[in-house]
C-alpha cells in the first residue's frame, strides 16, 4: 500500500513541505498525455521531473533518493479544472459562503486568488480525486466579471497556492435576442428588453475599452492630472493583448458576436462555455480562438438538436483543429462537484473524442490555454512533478486515484468525506459486534 | 345604495342613452327600436322608429348554397324569405343587390373582465361558480362594433378569470339595454385548470385537484341539504354556501384546454363528474384528435394561427423547434383535419391579437386548406347556435328566428377582398363605417362662369392622386369625399403658385361641384363634369397581378400529414413494433437476478416478456435475432426520481400538505428529455412531487414509451405513492427573507404537522364512519382520503430528506401510524441512521456524490449509498436531473469507487433496487422469465464511462436505437429544411410583414378585476425566476428544471 506510506500526515489534509529527496516512481505504466504511454520510470528532483526511463533502461538514480513501486500501477499528468469557482463559495445556498460575484456591470479589478478559502472542504475532495488544479473564476450577474487565478488545491494560504495569476479577464457575453423570432406579444416584449439590455451592455463595453486605451495611454505619457481608475487600470492588460479575455457563451449568435468584437478590438479571447462552438468551429479555427468546453455532460440547448449534440462537440473541435478543453458545468452551484471532472472528458470519449485527446483535454490542454503548458499538464522533462497514481484510466469512474503529487510533494487525499466515511463504517462495526456478541 | 338608484333609475339609463345618440352616425336613430317586450315605464315621448325591413335583391348563402332572395323583417325578426316575396307596404326597403347575406355569425367565446363587486361563498378566491356574466358590466360601444364588423351578431360571453368561472351568458351584439341585449342568461359553467396567482392552487394538478373537490363538494351539498330538510334531527344543516348550491353538474359545462394535453384530461374528469362539457380548444387539437373524439363534445375552435416564423438570420432561427415550425405549417389546416375526423366544432375569434385585422383571413386560410366553406359557415352560425342551445331562434335564416343578418360584398370565405358592408342584429341594422376612398377617375371638363373653354384634366384614381392637364400633373387628394385639387394658379386664372380647389363628388350623377381660391384672392365657384374614361389603364393593376403571383403556393402544404407525436423532432408515427418472439444472442448478460453476470449469454422474449436467459437458447421459429456479441445487455435503467414529463408545475408547494393533488393527472409525453434518457438506458422513472412543502403529493411510475400519450407513459399497476419532503425546503430556508410564517418554520414542527395530518385522517375515517352508518351524506375530502390511504397502507411514501435527525425522526412516525416508507429521497445523511431505516424495511433513494449544494448537505459522502448498502438498506442512485437521467450506468460506477460496492450490486442501484423501492421488481428490474422485456444493448461494460447505450428495449418494443436515431435526426435536418425553405420564402417576399408590428387587442371593461392569471402552454422559453412556482408549458427545450443557479433553486432539491 503506497499510500500509507506517503499521507504520513493522517488525516488532517495538512499541505506537505516542499520536496527534499529526490523520488523515483518505478514499475509503473506512465501516461505521459503528450505522447504514448510506456513502461519505465520517472525521477523527480526538487519538484521536477528530471528523467524519464523506459522498462529496461538503466536507472540512473541519484543518492538518497525514495523509491516507490508501482507495479500495476499508472502514472498520469495531475487534472485541471479550468472553469470553476472553488475556493469562491462553500456553500452556494448560503450566503455567508458566496464570494463569487460583485455587483454591478464592471470588475474587471477583482482577483479572484485574493478570496480563495485555502481551508474550504471542497478542495480536498476535488483532489482526492486527482483534479489538483483549478481555475477559480469571479461570477457577475453584469458583464466583466473579473480575474480568474489559476490554483494548486494544496497549500498553507492562498498566496502559497496561487500558481498563477491572472489568467484571464472573464466577461458574460450578452444575450443576442432576436425580438423577430417572439412568438406572440408578450414574449416579443420580453426579447426587446432583452435585446435592448445586451445592446447597451455591448455599448458599454466598448466605451470601456476605449477608456482603458485612453487610460493607459494617459498613464504612460505621465499625465499629472490622471487619477486612479481601479477598473480601467484591470483592464489595461487586456487592450495592451497580455491578458485574454475568457469570454463566456454559449449559443451561436453569442459566440459570433464576441469572436468579431475581440478580433475588431484586438484582444485575445479564450471560449469559454461553447455549447455552439463546434457550429463556429472554422470560425475559432481562423482566428486561433481556444474553447473551454464547459460543460459536456449536457442536455442540447434546443428541442430539435440531437440527444448526443453536447457530448460531440469536442471531437468537432478537435477533428477542426480547434484548440480546447473540458471541463463541468463551472456554474455557481458546481464547486462540490469538481471531482468529475474526468468524466466530462470520457462522455466526449464515448461520442467520438479519441481516447488520448479526452486525456489531453482535461490536463495538458487546459494548462496550455491557461498558459501554463511548460510547467503543467504532461510528464515531460522539465516540468514539475505534479502527478497522480492510479489503479487504472483516471477517465474511468471505478478507477481509483492511490496517491498524487504537486511538485514532488505528496498531497493528502484524505478529505470530509473519508473522515466521515470512517466514522460511520466504526458505527456499524459496532453495531455488528454487538448484534455478534449477543 | 345612491349605486343601485342610479342604476336602476330609468332617467339616468335614459340620459346616458341620450348622450350616446349624438356621437352616432345617423342610422343609429333606429337604435331604440325594440321587439322585446320591456316592463320598463316610458319617459317623454314614445319613440316608435318603423320596425318593417326587406332586404331586396341579395344573394341569400347558407350551407346548403345560395339563393337571391327578398327577406323580410318585422320587430327583429325573420317574417319571410323567398325569391319572389314583395315587400310588404310600409317596409324599408334596402336594394342589397350583388351583395351575399349570410344568418348573422355567433362567436362562441369571448372573455370579458367581471366585476368583483361580492366576495365569494367559497374559500377559494377562483371558485365562483355562482357568478354571471349577464349580470356584470357587458361590452359595449366599440368593443361591439369591433365584433360586428366581423360579422357576429351573437356572442357567447364568458368570465376571463378563475378556476369555476361562473355562468356565461349569450348576447346579441346590439346597442341597446342589457334585457335587450341578453338572450340566454346562463349558458353554463366555465371551468378553467388555471394555476398561478399567488396561493393555492400553483401547478396544474393542484388546479385540477381544486376542481374535483368542488365537484364532489357540489355534490355533496345538494345530498346534503336534501338529506336534512327531510330528516332535520338527524342529519345536521351544511353551512349554506351559495358557490356550491350554483354549481349544477348536471348543466352545460365549458372546459377551457389550455394545451394539447387538456383535453384527455377534461375527458377524465368530465366523465368522472358526468359533465355535458363542450371543449374551449386551442388550436392544436390536430395533434391529439383521438382524445377530442373520445371526449365527444362539442369543440370551440381558435383560429390564432401562428405567424410567419422569422428564420431569416440563421443563428437566432436556430430558435425556432421543429414543432413550432410544423405548427405554423399545419395550424391552418387544424379545421379541415377536425372536420374529416367529424368533429363538431364552432370557430372563435378568441385569442387572435389582431382580431379585425386576422379573423376572416383565417377563416379564408382554412377554407383554402380544405375546410369546406359550407362547414366554415355552420361553424360560424347553426353548431354553435347548437352548442348554445339557441338554435330555435339563431343560426339561420328563416321565418321567425331573431332578425341576425350579414351583409357582404364578395364571399366572406374565399374572397379575399370580400368584406362586411353591414350586420342586421335583433332586427337593428349596423352598415360598415369603414370609409372607402371614392373614386373619380377619369377624364372631366372643368368649367366655372368666367371662362370659355372648359379645362379638361384626367383624374387618378387613390386616395392621393395625380391630375393631368395637357402636359402639366399637380396633386390632388380625398378628404373623406371631398376632393381638393391643387394645380398651379396659372391654370385657373391665377399669377403664381398653387391654387386650391375643394370638390364635392357625386358619383351617381358623375359631377363635381366646389370652391376654388388663387393665391392672389380670386375666389369662383367651378364645376366637373365627367366625359370618358382615363387614357391608358393605371400601373397599379399589373403591381395587383404580381402580388397574386407571389402568394403562397398552397399546393406544397402536405394536407393533413401529421401522423406522429409528439409534434416535431423525434416524434414517433405509432408504437414501435412488438416482434412475437426475440432473441439477443451472445452478449453479457447482467441480469440483476439470481443468476448474475451470465457472458456469451442469450435472452429469449416473447410478447414484451423475457422467457429465458441463459447460454445457448434454441433459436425459436420465426424469432428476430440480434447479434449482441461483445456487446452487455442490462435490464432497462430505473431512475427512482425524476421531474421530468411533468406539466405546469412540478410543486403544488403553497400549503403545507397538499397530498391530494396527482402527478399522475399531469404527465406531459412531449418531453423531449424522455426521448435523450431512452439514448441513456432509461426505461422506467419515478415522476415525484417536488419538496416545496411537507406533504407534497401523488407521485406517478411511468414507462419512458417514447410517442405514446399521457395514459400510454403510466406504469400500470404500480404501487401508488406520495412525496413527502422533510428539512430545509419544507421550512422555506431558501425561500428569501419574506416566506417566513408559514407553518412549518423548523424541523420541530415538520413532525407536528405531519401527526396532525395523520390523526385528521384517522379522525375522518371515523367520521365517515359514523356517517355511514346513520345513513347521512358524507363530505369527501380528498386531501384527507389521501392520507388516509397512505394509513392503510394502499399507498407507500417517499419522502425527500437530508439531516439524520430528521430521518429518525420519520421512522419513529412510521412506526407510530403503521405506515410503509417506500425510500427516503436524496437521504444523503442516510448513511449516519441506516439502521434506523432498515428497521423499518424503508429503501435509500441517493445520490450517488452530490453534496454541499446547501447546509443540510454538507455532511453528504459519497460512500452514503455503500453504507447504506451495507447496513442492509435496499439502496438506488436516482438523478432528480433531466441530464443525469441520461447516464444513470455510470453514476452506479460510483458505488464501486465509493465504498467497494461490487460491480454487480452497483448495477442493482439503477436497476432490481429502485424497482423494489417502487415496488414494481415482479415486473421490472431484472433479467429473469416472466418478468416485462425492458433491457438495454451496450457498446461495452455499463459501469464504464466510455460505453454507450445502443438500444433501449421497453415491453419488447425497441424505443431507441442508435440506427433509427440516425434516421430520424435525417428526418429532423430534412423536415426542417423543407420548413425553413417555405418560411425563407415568405420571409423574402414580404419582408414588410416581418416588421410589422404585433397589434395587442384587449377588450378592457373598466372596473374589472382578475382574479387568476394564466400564461400560454406553448411559450418556449418561461424565464425560471421563481424555482417553487415555475410552470413549464409543452414542447420546451427539455433543460431539467435544476439547471438555474440561483440560490433558491436548491429549494426543490
Amino acid at each position: 500500500m503506497i499510500t500509507g506510506a506517503l499521507l504520513c500526515n493522517g488525516n488532517e489534509n495538512i499541505p506537505a513541505p516542499a520536496q527534499q529527496s529526490p523520488i523515483l516512481f518505478t514499475g509503473a505504466t506512465i501516461h505521459p498525455a503528450s505522447s504514448a504511454p510506456f513502461e519505465g520510470s520517472l525521477l523527480a528532483v526538487k519538484g521536477r521531473i528530471t528523467k524519464l526511463f523506459k522498462k529496461g533502461e538503466a536507472l540512473d538514480v541519484p543518492e538518497g533518493a525514495m523509491v516507490l513501486k508501482l507495479e500495476g500501477r499508472h502514472l498520469y499528468p495531475a487534472m485541471i479544472a479550468a472553469n470553476t469557482v472553488l475556493g469562491l463559495t462553500e456553500i452556494q445556498a448560503v450566503r455567508a459562503t458566496r464570494d463569487m460575484i460583485e455587483p454591478g456591470p464592471i470588475n474587471s479589478n477583482v482577483r479572484a486568488q485574493v478570496a480563495v478559502n485555502p481551508d474550504s472542504e471542497l478542495l480536498p475532495v476535488a483532489r482526492s480525486n486527482g483534479v489538483l488544479f483549478a481555475l477559480s473564476v469571479p461570477k457577475t450577474h453584469g458583464l466583466i466579471a473579473g480575474r480568474s487565478a489559476l490554483m494548486r488545491l494544496d497549500g498553507w494560504t492562498w498566496e502559497e497556492m496561487t500558481a498563477k495569476a491572472s489568467v484571464g479577464m472573464h466577461l458574460s457575453w450578452p444575450s443576442v435576442a432576436d425580438p423577430e423570432t417572439a412568438r406572440n406579444a408578450k414574449q416579443k416584449k420580453s426579447m426587446e428588453d432583452a435585446s435592448k439590455a445586451g445592446k447597451k451592455k455591448l455599448r458599454m463595453l466598448r466605451e470601456v475599452l476605449e477608456k482603458s486605451r485612453a487610460y493607459d495611454k494617459a498613464k504612460s505619457a505621465k499625465d499629472p492630472s490622471l487619477k486612479t481608475d481601479l477598473r480601467l487600470e484591470a483592464l489595461v492588460a487586456v487592450v495592451r493583448g497580455q491578458l485574454p479575455f475568457f469570454v463566456h457563451a454559449q449559443r451561436l449568435p453569442e459566440i459570433i458576436a464576441a469572436v468579431e468584437f475581440c478580433v475588431r478590438q484586438e484582444v485575445r479571447m479564450v471560449l469559454v462555455g461553447g455549447a455552439d462552438a463546434w457550429r463556429a468551429a472554422p470560425l475559432l479555427k481562423k482566428h486561433d480562438i481556444p474553447v473551454i468546453v464547459s460543460p459536456v455532460n449536457a442536455l442540447p440547448g434546443r428541442r430539435w438538436e440531437d440527444y448526443d449534440t453536447a457530448m460531440r462537440n469536442p471531437s468537432v473541435l478537435q477533428a477542426a483543429g480547434v484548440r480546447f478543453c473540458i471541463t463541468g458545468p463551472g456554474g455557481t452551484m458546481d464547486a462540490p462537484h469538481e471531482r468529475n471532472l474526468p468524466y466530462q472528458a470520457a462522455r466526449a470519449a464515448s461520442f467520438g473524442l479519441p481516447k488520448e485527446e479526452a486525456l489531453k483535454s482535461v490536463t495538458l490542454y487546459p494548462a496550455q490555454i491557461l498558459g501554463v503548458g511548460d510547467r503543467l499538464g504532461s510528464l515531460e522533462v522539465g516540468k514539475d512533478a505534479t502527478l497522480i497514481i492510479t489503479s487504472g484510466d483516471p477517465l474511468e469512474i471505478t478507477t481509483s486515484i492511490n496517491a498524487a503529487f504537486i511538485s514532488g510533494r505528496p498531497v493528502n487525499l484524505a478529505n470530509k468525506q473519508t473522515r466521515l466515511y470512517e466514522k460511520y463504517r466504526e458505527k456499524y462495526r459496532r453495531l455488528k459486534k454487538a448484534a455478534a456478541g449477543g | 345604495m345612491l349605486d343601485a338608484l342610479l342604476k336602476y333609475n330609468p332617467f339616468c339609463s335614459y340620459s346616458r342613452e341620450v348622450k350616446f345618440f349624438l356621437m352616432l352616425a345617423p342610422y343609429a336613430l333606429l337604435l331604440p327600436l325594440s321587439a322585446q317586450q320591456d316592463v320598463r315605464p316610458v319617459e317623454g315621448l314614445r319613440q316608435n322608429d318603423p320596425s318593417v325591413h326587406a332586404l331586396v335583391g341579395g344573394k341569400v348563402v347558407s350551407s346548403k348554397g345560395e339563393l337571391e332572395a327578398t327577406i323580410i323583417i318585422r320587430d327583429g325578426k325573420i317574417q319571410g324569405i323567398g325569391a319572389n316575396l314583395d315587400p310588404p307596404a310600409g317596409a324599408r326597403v334596402w336594394d342589397v343587390s350583388g351583395r351575399r347575406i349570410y344568418s348573422g355569425f355567433i362567436e362562441p367565446w369571448w372573455e370579458v373582465t367581471q366585476e368583483d363587486e361580492k366576495k365569494g361563498a367559497h374559500w377559494h378566491k377562483g371558485v365562483r361558480p355562482e357568478r354571471m356574466v349577464s349580470s356584470g358590466t357587458l361590452p359595449t360601444g366599440d368593443m361591439l362594433k369591433k365584433r360586428r364588423a366581423l360579422g357576429f351578431c351573437v356572442a357567447h360571453m364568458v368570465g376571463d378569470a378563475g378556476i369555476f368561472r361562473g355562468q356565461g351568458a349569450v348576447v346579441l351584439l346590439r346597442e341597446g339595454k342589457r334585457g335587450e341585449q341578453v338572450i340566454v342568461p346562463s349558458s353554463g359553467q366555465v371551468i378553467d385548470f388555471a394555476n398561478g396567482g399567488g396561493g393555492y392552487p400553483s401547478s396544474l394538478m393542484g388546479a385540477i385537484a381544486l376542481v374535483r373537490q368542488t365537484c364532489s363538494d357540489a355534490r355533496w351539498y345538494r345530498a346534503a341539504s336534501a338529506a336534512h330538510l327531510a330528516n332535520p334531527a338527524v342529519v345536521p344543516r351544511p353551512a349554506d354556501d351559495r358557490s356550491l348550491a350554483a354549481l349544477d353538474l348536471g348543466g352545460r359545462s365549458f372546459l377551457i384546454a389550455r394545451d394539447e394535453l387538456d383535453y384527455a384530461r377534461i375527458a377524465a374528469l368530465s366523465a368522472e363528474f358526468k359533465f355535458s362539457s363542450v371543449l374551449r380548444g386551442n388550436g392544436h387539437e390536430y395533434r391529439r384528435v383521438a382524445d377530442v373524439r373520445r371526449l365527444g363534445s362539442p369543440l370551440i375552435l381558435s383560429m390564432n394561427f401562428p405567424g410567419d416564423p422569422a428564420i431569416g438570420d440563421v443563428t437566432t432561427g436556430m430558435g425556432y423547434s421543429l414543432a413550432d415550425l410544423e405548427h405554423w405549417e399545419l395550424a391552418p389546416s387544424n379545421p379541415a383535419f377536425l372536420e374529416s375526423n367529424g368533429i363538431d366544432f364552432s370557430l372563435t375569434a378568441h385569442s387572435l391579437e389582431d382580431v379585425g385585422g386576422k379573423f376572416w383571413k383565417h377563416v379564408r386560410l382554412a377554407v383554402k386548406r380544405g375546410l369546406p366553406a359550407g362547414v366554415a359557415l355552420e361553424a360560424l352560425t347553426l353548431r354553435p347556435a347548437r352548442m348554445l342551445g339557441i338554435e330555435g331562434r339563431c343560426g339561420d335564416i328563416s321565418p321567425g328566428k331573431i332578425a341576425n343578418l350579414v351583409v357582404a360584398k364578395g364571399d366572406l370565405f374565399t374572397d379575399e377582398e370580400a368584406e362586411v358592408s353591414a350586420t342586421w342584429v335583433d332586427g337593428l341594422p349596423y352598415l360598415s363605417e369603414k370609409e372607402d376612398t371614392p373614386d373619380a377617375s377619369g377624364v372631366w371638363e372643368i368649367s366655372w362662369p368666367e371662362i370659355d373653354k372648359p379645362l379638361k384634366w384626367q383624374i387618378g384614381s387613390g386616395k392621393k392622386l395625380k391630375v393631368k392637364s395637357g402636359k402639366d400633373s399637380f396633386d390632388a387628394r380625398w378628404k373623406g369625399d371631398r376632393l381638393l385639387l391643387f394645380p398651379p394658379a396659372t391654370l385657373v386664372g391665377g399669377e403664381e403658385h398653387f391654387a386650391r380647389l375643394s370638390a364635392t363628388f357625386d358619383p351617381e350623377k358623375k359631377t363635381l361641384s366646389g370652391i376654388a381660391v388663387t393665391p392672389g384672392g380670386k375666389t369662383f365657384w367651378w364645376d366637373g363634369k365627367r366625359t370618358g374614361d382615363a387614357d391608358k389603364p393605371e400601373d397599379k393593376d399589373k403591381e395587383k397581378g404580381a402580388v397574386e403571383e407571389n402568394k403562397d403556393n398552397e399546393e406544397e402544404v402536405p394536407a393533413l400529414a401529421f401522423d406522429h407525436y409528439p409534434a416535431g423532432a423525434y416524434g414517433l408515427a405509432g408504437m414501435p413494433e412488438q416482434p412475437e418472439r426475440l432473441i439477443v444472442r451472445g452478449a453479457t448478460v447482467w441480469t440483476c437476478g439470481p443468476a448474475g453476470v451470465i457472458n456469451n449469454a442469450d435472452v429469449l422474449i416473447e410478447k414484451g416478456r423475457v422467457i429465458a436467459v441463459g447460454k445457448s437458447l434454441k433459436v425459436p421459429d420465426g424469432a428476430i435475432v440480434i447479434d449482441a456479441a461483445g456487446r452487455h445487455v442490462t435490464p432497462g435503467l430505473i431512475d427512482c426520481h425524476s421531474h421530468a414529463a411533468i406539466s405546469r408545475g412540478v410543486n403544488e408547494g403553497t400549503h403545507s400538505v397538499t397530498v391530494e393533488v396527482r402527478i399522475g393527472d399531469v404527465i406531459d409525453p412531449t418531453d423531449i428529455s424522455l426521448y435523450r434518457q431512452l439514448g441513456g438506458g432509461l426505461t422506467t422513472a419515478n415522476l415525484l412531487h417536488g419538496s416545496a412543502n411537507a406533504m407534497g403529493g401523488q407521485n406517478q411510475v411511468i414507462k419512458l414509451r417514447w410517442g405514446s400519450g399521457a395514459e400510454g407513459l403510466r406504469f400500470r399497476g404500480a404501487k401508488p405513492g406520495v412525496k413527502f419532503a422533510l428539512g430545509e425546503n419544507v421550512k422555506q430556508s431558501n425561500w428569501g427573507p419574506s416566506n417566513t410564517t408559514r407553518y412549518p418554520q423548523t424541523r420541530m414542527g415538520v413532525e407536528q404537522i405531519m401527526k396532525d395530518s395523520f390523526i385528521a385522517a384517522q379522525e375522518y375515517r371515523a367520521e365517515m364512519e359514523r356517517a355511514g352508518r346513520e345513513g347521512r351524506p358524507h363530505r369527501r375530502n380528498l386531501r384527507l382520503e389521501a392520507a388516509l390511504e397512505i394509513l392503510e397502507g394502499e399507498r407507500i411514501v417517499h419522502i425527500h430528506s437530508y439531516r439524520q435527525d430528521e430521518i429518525l425522526m420519520f421512522v419513529r412516525l412510521a412506526q407510530e401510524f403503521g405506515f410503509t416508507v417506500g425510500t427516503f429521497q436524496h437521504v444523503l445523511e442516510g448513511y449516519k441512521v441506516a439502521d434506523a431505516m432498515a428497521e423499518i424495511g424503508a429503501g435509500g433513494s441517493t445520490f450517488s456524490d452530490w453534496w454541499a449544494y446547501k447546509f443540510e448537505v454538507y455532511d453528504a459522502i459519497a460512500y452514503n449509498g455503500a453504507l447504506m448498502h451495507e447496513a442492509g438498506v435496499v439502496t438506488s442512485f436516482n438523478s432528480d436531473n433531466s441530464e443525469l437521467a441520461c447516464r444513470m450506468n455510470t453514476e452506479a460506477a460510483k458505488a464501486v469507487k465509493y465504498g467497494g460496492v461490487s460491480e454487480e450490486e452497483a448495477l442493482k442501484f439503477v436497476t432490481l433496487n429502485p424497482a423494489k423501492q417502487l415496488r414494481i421488481d415482479k415486473r421490472v428490474g431484472s433479467l429473469e422469465a416472466g418478468k416485462d422485456a425492458d433491457f438495454v444493448i451496450w457498446s461495452g461494460h455499463p459501469l464504464s464511462t466510455y460505453s454507450r447505450a445502443e438500444q433501449t428495449w421497453i415491453d419488447g418494443r425497441r424505443y431507441f436505437d442508435l440506427e433509427t436515431d440516425a434516421r430520424l435526426r435525417q428526418q429532423v435536418r430534412k423536415d426542417r429544411g423543407r420548413l425553413v425553405a417555405r418560411a425563407m420564402k415568405k420571409f423574402t417576399q414580404e419582408p414588410e410583414k416581418a416588421d410589422e408590428e404585433v397589434k395587442e387587442e384587449k377588450d378592457k371593461q373598466p372596473g374589472g378585476k382578475r382574479l387568476v392569471g394564466g400564461r400560454s402552454p406553448y411559450l418556449p422559453w418561461v424565464p425560471i425566476n421563481n424555482c417553487i412556482t415555475v410552470t413549464r408549458g409543452l414542447y420546451h427545450n427539455g433543460t431539467s428544471l435544476h439547471t438555474c443557479t440561483s440560490a433558491g433553486c436548491c429549494a426543490l432539491r
